[in-house]
């Protein structure tokens, strides 16, 4: 195994504590184009969506990722995500793991589409649509510019439901 | 509060066909349902033959059934290339490596050239 590689021992998932609040500020603080979510701001997205919001950390622990999402009006039955973190080098890991959540979360809570904003990053985008194919069995479809002036994209895909 | 071990495209891939992994550890041979439940879990990395098995199973190859882990192998290579294509000069970088670059990024100019 290669020793820059992260081992991570029995990863858990579950919904975010206002103890983790450091964690998530100090991540997202690492990351030129995101928004440091303050305390408050993180209260209520955890309040109301607690399924949408979740960290993982490790078997000692440790926190390693986090996930800041919440269900759409618009479009209607969607799933919106504000922010993916992990700290380094945990991020493909993370990404496979949130994906395998929102697969189950889309599924209880019957969601039709999934959409996010991120830079065009070639290496970032082939993963995320590798797992958009693996996981919901669907492509990713750029729509729209930010216009917030950080260079991100609004991306999309529509979720199919699962095919035994 | 539900906490729960991570989900992974194996498991996903393995629910997706209606396999318990009792029933899934019995198909692959090689592979304990125990080890099964660890791959799911992130827990411990496969062996080869266990990757070739689930390669057999689920008819897509290894780096699609563990997209993460795959990721994290490109990347980590790709940032040790990045780190000696910076110091080619550096004497004590192989020359072997040095051709190795220079191919790779010739590759990376002319795409159409590669496959």
């Amino acid at each position: 195994m290669n020793k820059s590689l992260p081992t991570t021992s029995s990863p858990q998932i579950r919904p975010i504590e206002p103890k983790d609040f450091a964690f998530i500020r100090s991540l997202a603080a690492e990351f030129s184009t995101f928004t440091v979510p303050s305390e408050y701001l993180l209260w209520f997205l955890t309040r109301f969506h607690p399924d949408y919001c979740r960290v993982i950390e490790d078997g000692n622990g440790n926190l390693k990722a986090y996930l800041l999402a919440m269900p759409t009006s618009d479009p209607p039955d969607g799933i919106a995500i504000w922010q993916i973190a992990a700290a380094a080098p945990n991020h493909p890991f993370a990404l496979e793991y949130f994906a395998a959540h929102l697969r189950e979360l889309a599924d209880l809570a019957n969601a039709k589409s999934i959409s996010f904003t991120t830079q065009k990053d070639p290496a970032s985008l082939r993963l995320i649509r590798s797992l958009a194919k693996q996981f919901f069995d669907c492509a990713v479809v750029e729509r729209h510019p930010v216009p917030a002036g950080q260079k991100e994209c609004e991306f999309w895909l529509s979720i199919q439901p699962i095919q035994k | 509060m539900r906490t729960s071990p991570v989900g992974t495209y194996l498991r996903f891939l393995r629910k997706k066909l209606g396999l318990s992994q009792r029933a899934l550890a019995e198909i692959l041979g090689a592979v304990s349902e125990s080890q099964v439940s660890r791959h799911e879990r992130s827990s411990s990395l496969p062996t080869i033959l266990a990757a070739l098995s689930y390669q057999v199973v689920f008819e897509k190859p290894v780096s699609e059934i563990f997209p993460g882990l795959y990721h994290a192998v490109e990347i980590s290579i790709v940032e040790r290339l990045d780190e000696r294509a910076r110091r080619l000069g550096d004497s004590a970088i192989d020359g072997s490596i040095r051709e190795f670059i220079a191919r790779r990024a010739s590759r990376r100019v002319n795409p159409e050239d590669s496959e």
